[in-house]
């Protein structure tokens, strides 16, 4: 268990960045990367981090998105409750009472998603879900004026999920909000950083993409902008190995290793591309779980661009994301990192040029 | 040298103790209340603090309970996640992603209770609340055997994780368990603004157990101490947030103490209500009538002990309680102090006598 990569979680997993608003995150890959790569950017903020290999080879992209689910002001009431919306894909019955983070321009404000105590819902409410639109961020204005004149709050003021990143009892098990996706965003400082002193027959591009969760945005213009001849998205997947869950239903468990997709709402993988990374695996005793999911990735605007590019959806089986709380597995994490590495080494021209034919 | 408000509150607060499980909040209640008084109980376990100095008069009892709501480990399954019973009323909306801690005989295992994230939630499953039985708390435990050799057992108690923090104004405090810690904290003040002042009577500070499961401290301490007259001092609903319609107002944070004039469990004796009512005005205390049919309070048993008890209820106005983050304004618990403090020195015997004539 590496505790470079420990710390390397802890640190991308802690820093603010919701979707549109990922500069604190793109800073720390580029703090960890400058002196690894060539830094260029896309025009709508995702990073790109450029590693010559040997020879004039295929162009490799893998993208890692930097953002991660929360929230933006809408308004404030005349009270000084902020009204909200969610910026990704929220369950609303995970979002009360949790804390939240305010950015504004004055600085960090907290606040809590606030609740009803039990004693006030009536039976109608306790059978109903209540819904994001009704919900309120309590930041202990008492008013709106004192909400955007003291504080600075304002309409579009990104909300951050508030979550210490932590180690649990087995210390191979990290708990943090934004493991979604800044796993990816570690593993692509992590390749990068190894690449410095591995073999490739290739140029490997890490991309730190923006706006993931509100619809594959940063993808598709840092695509255009490296213009690829193949892709490895790195990116969480599910693990749902949990109570509830029959054995049919499960799409990955914690510490078996990355899951390879064989089927995303926004993607079926290059099939030669999954192949191949299966047959790596097999060699180097890589454990892999093959996957199905619901949901899309960076991959799904990767793979369109321009005449298209075969790619391929790497996931990191992750429990409760988009929540406060998701857990990984070190383990995962390490051989995730393990297999891309692999990968990388043996995608040279003749190997991508055989994907398309 | 009086005591810091905020590091009581905050002591008090982070303090674990459930229901049957209030050991680490007692200790920190007794490391204040052993300065002013003897200290003694009841045999389920509530705290008793009788004050040093005058001890003829009416005996007065100042009572708060000490649990916090939490949950209490019911079993582990074969997969390691544990399956729980609710220590008191909690609303399932406020669980999921919810950091928790198992209080076993090994020392403190964090945990998480667990959810599906939305990618896996069928329409119905989203638009339905999840049911108390359907959760669970991952601890990151492989196996049942794993989990044992954590040191859990079924009985384990279980409690909520999360830090007292001060909002931007400073006045208003965000944590746990204010129920009923911030009853405790006003006890422990007045004990402590009284305790070497002559009073006209005998002054018992309490601090009950297992109020939320059923009041069961406040019948057993309230039959050792006999009083004359019974002030129990509890976190009440604030519900001025938005979604309240104006006549469902109950009471607001920052416009004083809550002088209870009807709840379910009781109602006042109408001489001691108007006593603190007059005492609040004489004294400039800000107080807010609070006149509700939700919640109960220690005083529902208190004022039925024996052959009946003279009892008010006086409350610290409170937002978002039964959850991970409740809030309260400092302004209304000082209030709370200063006002329980006037009324107890003028509890004399004829005052005490008249309340029944």
């Amino acid at each position: 268990m590496s505790k470079e990569s420990i710390m390397l979680l802890k640190e991308l997993t802690d820093a603010p960045g919701v979707s549109g608003y990922e500069r604190e995150v793109s800073a720390i890959m580029e703090k960890h990367l400058k002196s690894y790569a060539k830094v260029t950017r896309d025009r709508i903020g995702s990073i790109i981090f450029e590693k010559k290999g040997t020879g004039n080879g295929p162009k490799i992209m893998i993208p890692g998105h930097m953002d991660e689910i929360g929230f933006m002001v809408r308004f404030v009431t005349e009270e000084g409750f902020i009204k909200f919306l969610p910026l990704g894909g929220w369950y609303d019955q995970v979002i009360l009472s949790q804390r939240v983070i305010i950015k504004t321009s004055k600085g960090d404000i907290t606040g809590v998603v606030g609740s009803k105590p039990p004693h006030l819902l009536t039976p109608e409410e306790r059978a109903k879900v209540l819904e994001k639109k009704d919900m309120f961020i309590d930041i202990g204005a008492s008013s709106k004026k004192e909400a955007e004149e003291d504080y600075g709050v304002m309409p579009g003021d990104a909300i951050i999920p508030d979550s210490p990143f932590t180690q649990m009892k087995n210390k191979k098990l990290l708990m943090a909000k934004a493991f979604d996706d800044r796993m990816g965003c570690a593993l692509v400082v992590e390749i990068i950083k190894a690449l410095k002193n591995i073999k490739h027959p290739n140029t490997v591009y890490g991309v730190g993409t923006v706006q993931e969760e509100v619809g594959i945005r940063g993808a598709k213009t840092s695509a255009f902008a490296v213009d690829p001849d193949v892709c490895l998205v790195a990116e969480v997947g599910i693990a749902n190995d949990v109570p509830g869950t029959s054995p049919e239903q499960i799409t990955g468990k914690l510490g078996k290793g990355p899951g390879i997709s064989i089927l995303d709402n926004s993607m079926i993988p290059n099939v030669k591309l999954r192949e191949l990374a299966l047959s790596v695996a097999k060699k180097n005793k890589i454990p892999v779980q093959l996957f199905s999911l619901t949901g899309g990735t960076d991959g799904g605007a990767v793979h369109l661009n321009a005449r298209g590019v075969p790619s391929l959806y790497i996931g990191l089986p992750t429990r409760y994301i988009h929540t406060h709380v998701g857990i990984i597995n070190i383990d995962d994490y390490e051989n995730t990192l393990k297999l891309m590495l692999e990968l990388v080494k043996v995608l040279d021209a003749k190997t991508v040029q055989g994907l398309t034919e | 040298m009086t005591i810091s408000s905020v590091e009581l509150l905050k002591k008090l607060s982070e303090a674990d103790g459930v229901s049957g499980f209030e050991k680490e909040a007692k200790e920190a209640a007794l490391s204040y209340l052993k300065k002013s008084g003897d200290i003694s109980g009841d045999r389920l376990g509530s705290v008793i603090c009788k004050k040093k100095g005058t001890l003829a008069g009416p005996s007065v009892m100042l009572t708060a309970h000490i649990d916090e709501i939490g949950f209490i480990v019911k079993h582990i399954t074969k997969e390691g996640f544990i399956k729980f019973l609710p220590l008191g009323g909690w609303s399932t909306q406020v669980l999921p992603a919810k950091r928790v801690k198992v209080k076993t005989a090994k020392g403190d295992i964090l945990g998480v209770i667990g959810s599906k994230p939305p990618h896996l939630l069928t329409p119905e499953e989203a638009k339905k609340p999840l049911t108390l039985d359907s959760l669970f708390i991952d601890i990151g435990a492989s196996s049942e055997v794993e989990a044992e050799k954590f040191g859990v057992k079924a009985g384990d108690p279980v409690v909520p994780v999360a830090e007292f923090s001060q909002l931007k104004n400073k006045k208003l405090l965000l944590g746990k368990a204010f129920d009923d810690r911030v009853g405790c904290a006003v006890m422990i003040k007045v004990m402590d603004n009284l305790k070497n002042e002559k009073t006209a009577n005998s002054l018992f500070g309490v601090a009950a157990v297992q109020e939320e499961v059923g009041h069961r401290g406040g019948i057993t301490s309230t039959f050792i101490i006999n009083p004359d007259v019974a002030i129990v001092l509890e976190c009440r609903i604030a519900n001025d947030f938005p979604g309240t319609e104006k006549h469902e107002l109950y009471s607001c944070l920052g416009k004083g103490a809550l002088v209870t004039f009807h709840d379910p469990g009781m109602i006042p004796n109408l001489k001691l209500r108007n006593l603190v009512v007059e005492t609040a005005r004489e004294e400039k205390i800000p107080y807010q009538a609070y006149t509700v049919n939700t919640g109960f309070t220690d005083g529902a048993v208190v004022h039925k002990s024996r052959s009946g008890i003279p009892t008010i209820v006086i409350g610290v106005p409170t937002r978002y309680f039964h959850s991970h983050a409740a809030i309260i304004n400092l302004d209304d618990f000082e209030s709370a102090v200063e006002l329980v403090t006037a009324v107890i020195k003028k509890l004399d015997e004829k005052t005490a006598r008249g309340f029944t004539e």
